[in-house]
């Protein structure tokens, strides 16, 4: 569902199937031994129970770390709960509010809900776990709120755990680019002419849904080449007197919209949804697919595909490579949680290196410093190519977030307002505009 | 069961006996009025305070915006957009539908009462049956690129017209209207049929001993006849069409760009999306006195003529 | 009326055309929900080797066994209390003639046009102020209360079309209120209580908001909202999606193949009226 875009952010990879069995096993346990819930956690007694919210898109993975957790600790115990992505920013402001509801959860609104109380502080257990020197200052930031609802190095904190997450870029047909003759491109110019050469010889250049929004994914990063990282952080970050109403933002926009006028994507871009598209592409109907390595798996393509990452170019050549990259293993605890200290608990166990080998494993998206980083290459494995732009991205400080992520009206506004553009209904500066009054009717409310 | 004890002892005479048994009456109507007045009536005047709050449902204090959320339901193009297709669904919701129910209850008049006629209003009546949930994903499928609709155009060699329906700037809108024409053409169609069944059959036969035609009978009879459960057609669908919200939000969240928004997906959008419940409450507001306006004399205009 | 084939055909034609258009979207969603998980459905697409596991997969991935007890309760719950309470509403308010009754009827029947969405979260905090949060009770009396409106506009309708004489014999042979209400009107409103029934079965059976909004607990939610479990936000699986939808009306379409007869009936005997 189109609305839920803006929780991609937070994701890995989307495994939905199998699941639920499992997890109806647990939660019955679960319900079992929630009464028997008690504080302190010698391996006598039975075992505390904490409560984990998931989206559904990323109960594999999550279930995946709670099942870890549960074998190598004693005495807490995590059960998961899933709520459809597409309720979870329904459901969890209110469910926040009460002891019932989870204890640890991915936010879905960070200012928001830190303004409501609705967080635990956790810089005492920071302190305690020596969170601050074993992240460095950049890591712990997106989960730094300070008093005025500015997400930064200089707040509270009330996300944490660890650091492991999916990247994205530019995903490519191997067959097509070999038949095309093209290389990684260098500059943006360079992507756009070979988005020209695809369109000549009769092949569909990018393959997009955008009934659900998702052309986004290329904006944001457009967003990125033309704005800078730091400055799209800036606000989402609500930092004063951060805008995007910049020259830099209109003429991403605007190239978006000239790549979309040009007919660069399939031509019902704005009918389908993403499952469409990732059959289009499967079926090798297209050359490139711009979206994040959480596409991976879950069996999205048909297993004798052959694609390919490459990491989105910068403006200039030799400039910093820049991409969207989450982090999947950063919580939040809920201040109406009954085992707080349980919880952050778990919270120091995601930071650990265990932890993020099951989130690899499982959830398909990549750590820090499990491989070293080369220069972008054609023949590389698909796994081999995104750990490395991952790592690339992270070495240029180009690591972006979705802009969506600043608030809940400019996440709102992405998807019509993209269809807009691809129907050539808007400009790029009115889409600028749009979204400007959007952030600031978010820092308003906050 | 006191109003029982009471009312028969004071058996005469009967006149206050009469008063007496009115007011105990509301013995009868009170779980009603309590469930209603605490669960409904309540939370109604709640959310009406809200619309004159910025407030994001959770937060302990609420500030006061005065008129500013109804300022912006007429002044956002996007929620005065949502009004207007809301109009537009009217077509669909209720024009069609009770044309469609008018044809079908006055050919139903002609066939005889057996397993067919009943086969064809249990099936008429289903759509009305299935949850909105499940509506959605039958028609998001019925219209999408490889579905139905465009597969029977290819068959009929029509291929052209074939497209991603809910895609369209401007066939989104009657697309997903379409679907409530499906949804209330039953219901319609039954009480439609229900009224004709109780038109004097003497009228058709006097109508036709005077020469009048197919057209003229239903012009002359069968129209003035059914006067009463058209009014109560029109009065629920024009509700519905006005509220529609589950079957826009599963098939396209209001896109593409906001040409299938209604003021039911703003609504929910703004409360459980935005978190902006005063601004939501506001909307809603502006609808539901939009609906009156409507219904209201919709009512009167249909009521008129009868006892 | 002639019974020539020549003049029935076209009618019993048009009626089949009206038929089809009926359940060509239900027939599309068995088509879809058939075929092996793997493939994206396209058109009416029936397959010689139906999965029929799909429907086993869809109910456990959902977690539906969790969600149907909750509808189930919530049914139970809900759906005899309110049509008992508004029926002896409606009773009062028309035949009893109740002093203000028709003011509480018209304040009832224009809060049916208000959308239901905007009562959503004042309930959430009544139901905290009452300590009914987080329990089945705090969706259960809400709904009751939320059914009104309707609920009572069926019933006086119907009640509005029994001959007054009726009660005036009724209460000259000396009964009570009560009794006349238990022995004459109930046993004659019989057709619009159970079609009112199978309205409030559906409007219950089909509430998923409210759940999502009192209930922190996933797993007391209802069925009705399990279909989102097929369109995560990394794609949709249109097959168990399909599968899924088709078990989530399949006890709506089993009660009103039950209930139908009394639905017509209902409706024959003027059920409704303005």
């Amino acid at each position: 569902m189109n609305k839920e875009t803006r929780s991609v952010s937070r994701s890995s990879v989307g495994g939905r199937r199998r699941v639920a069995s499992r997890m109806a096993v647990l939660l019955s346990v679960a319900t079992g031994v929630a009464g028997f819930a008690a504080t302190g956690a010698s391996a006598s007694s039975a075992p505390v129970t904490i409560k984990m919210f998931s989206g559904s898109g990323l109960a594999k993975v999550n279930q995946a770390l709670a099942t870890a957790f549960n074998k190598s600790q004693h005495g807490v115990k995590v059960v998961l709960l899933t709520v459809p992505d597409a309720d979870y920013n329904t459901a969890l402001p209110r469910d926040l509010q009460s002891s019932a509801g989870p204890d640890v959860a991915a936010p879905a609104a960070l200012v928001q809900e830190v303004a409501d109380h609705q967080l635990l502080n956790l810089n005492s257990y920071a302190k305690q776990y020596g969170w601050t020197k074993k992240f460095s200052k950049q890591a712990l930031a997106p989960g730094r709120v300070n008093a005025h609802g500015v997400i930064g190095t200089n707040g509270s904190l009330y996300m944490a755990g660890g650091q492991a997450g999916v990247v994205t870029g530019i995903f490519y047909n191997r067959a097509l680019l070999a038949k095309l003759n093209l290389t990684v491109p260098k500059t943006l110019a360079q992507f756009g002419a070979d988005l020209k050469a695809a369109k000549a010889a009769g092949i569909t250049p990018i393959v997009a849904s955008n009934a659900d929004g998702l052309t986004g994914h290329l904006f944001d990063m457009l967003l990125g080449d033309y704005m800078g990282a730091r400055k799209i952080d800036n606000v989402i970050n609500n930092v004063p007197g951060s805008t995007v109403n910049t020259p830099g933002a209109v003429a991403a926009a605007n190239q978006l919209a000239s790549w979309m006028s040009a007919g660069y994507f399939n031509s019902d871009a704005n009918a389908i949804q993403q499952t469409q598209s990732y059959q289009e592409f499967g079926a090798g109907n297209g050359l490139f697919f711009i979206s994040g390595s959480w596409i991976e798996s879950g069996g999205n393509f048909p297993a004798s595909f052959q694609y390919g990452m490459m990491p989105f170019p910068p403006l200039h050549a030799g400039g910093p490579y820049s991409a969207m990259e989450s982090n999947a293993l950063a919580f939040a605890i809920s201040a109406k949680s009954k085992h707080q200290a349980q919880a952050a608990e778990f919270l120091n166990w995601l930071g650990s290196r265990k932890a993020a080998k099951v989130y690899v494993k499982v959830g398909g998206g990549n750590a820090l410093g499990l491989a070293k980083i080369t220069a972008p290459s054609l023949s590389a494995s698909l796994t081999k190519q995104t750990e490395n732009i991952y790592q690339l991205v992270q070495k240029d400080n180009g690591v972006l977030n979705w802009l969506q992520n600043q608030g809940t009206t400019v996440n709102a506004d992405y998807p019509p307002q993209l269809q807009l553009l691809m129907a050539g209904k808007t400009t790029g500066s009115a889409l600028i505009q749009k979204l400007e009054s959007d952030v600031q009717a978010d820092r308003q409310a906050a | 069961m006191t109003a029982t004890a009471e009312s028969t002892a004071t058996a005469s005479p009967r006149r206050r006996s009469v008063v007496l048994r009115r007011y105990a009456g509301w013995i009868f109507a009170l779980p009603a009025l309590l469930f209603y007045g605490i669960f409904e009536f309540r939370p109604i005047l709640s959310a009406l305070s809200y619309s004159f709050y910025q407030w994001d449902g959770v937060a302990p204090t609420k500030k006061w915006v005065g008129l500013a959320n109804y300022g912006a339901v007429f002044t956002q193009p996007q929620q005065l957009a949502s009004l207007i297709h809301a109009f537009v669904f009217i077509f669909f919701f209720t024009v069609l539908p009770v044309s469609f129910g008018l044809v079908v209850a006055s050919i139903m008049r002609t066939v005889k009462p057996g397993p067919y006629g009943t086969v064809t209003r249990t099936l008429l009546f289903l759509p009305q049956i299935i949850p909105g949930a499940a509506a959605g994903v039958a028609w998001n499928w019925m219209y999408s690129r490889d579905g139905f609709v465009n597969t029977v155009l290819q068959w009929v060699g029509l291929g052209s017209l074939a497209q991603p329906w809910l895609g369209s700037f401007s066939l989104a809108l009657p697309a997903v209207g379409f679907v409530g024409t499906w949804l209330a053409t039953g219901l319609c169609s039954v009480l439609l049929m229900a009224g004709v069944g109780s038109i004097d059959p003497g009228l058709y036969e006097a109508a036709s001993l005077d020469g009048a035609g197919a057209w003229w009978r239903f012009r002359a009879v069968t129209l003035p006849g059914l006067r009463q459960q058209i009014g109560v057609c029109v009065t629920i669908t024009i509700i519905a069409a006005l509220s529609s919200f589950d079957v826009v939000y599963l098939m396209t969240q209001g896109g593409p760009g906001y040409t299938t928004l209604v003021p039911g997906v703003e609504v929910y959008n703004l409360a459980f999306n935005e978190n902006q419940i005063g601004a939501a409450c506001a909307l809603a507001v502006v609808l539901a006195l939009i609906v009156m306006l409507i219904v209201v004399p919709l009512q009167l205009f249909f009521r008129k003529g009868d006892s | 009326m002639s019974d020539s084939w020549s003049s029935k055909l076209p009618r019993y034609a048009l009626l089949g055309a009206v038929a089809l258009y009926s359940i060509i979207p239900v027939l599309s969603m068995l088509s879809a929900a058939l075929l092996p998980q793997n493939v994206i459905p396209t058109g009416l697409n029936f397959t010689l080797h139906p999965q029929w596991h799909n429907f086993v997969d869809a109910w456990s991935l959902a977690n539906m066994s969790t969600l149907l007890k909750s509808s189930v309760l919530l049914v139970v719950g809900v759906v005899p209390a309110a049509l008992l309470i508004s029926t002896l509403a409606a009773y009062a308010i028309v035949i009893l003639r109740i002093p203000l009754g028709g003011i509480f009827y018209a304040v009832l029947v224009l809060t049916l046009v208000l959308p239901f969405e905007i009562v959503v979260i004042p309930l959430y905090f009544q139901d905290q102020a009452m300590g009914l949060l987080n329990t089945r009770w705090g969706l259960i009396l809400p709904l009751i209360g939320l059914n009104m409106p309707f609920a009572v506009f069926w019933m006086r309708s119907y009640f509005l079309n029994m001959p007054a004489e009726l009660y005036e014999a009724a209460t000259v042979d000396g009964g009570s209120a009560w009794a006349i209400f238990w022995k004459v009107h109930l046993p004659l409103a019989r057709p619009a209580v159970a079609s009112l029934g199978l309205l409030m079965f559906l409007s219950t059976w089909n509430q998923f908001l409210l759940p999502l909004v009192l209930m922190a607990n996933p797993n007391n939610w209802t069925l009705a909202g399990a279909l989102q479990t097929f369109q995560n936000k990394y794609g949709t699986n249109e097959v168990l999606l399909n599968a899924g939808a088709i078990e989530l009306m399949a006890p709506t379409i089993l009660v009103y193949l039950i209930l139908q007869r009394h639905f017509v009936k209902a409706m024959m005997q003027g059920a409704v009226k303005g």
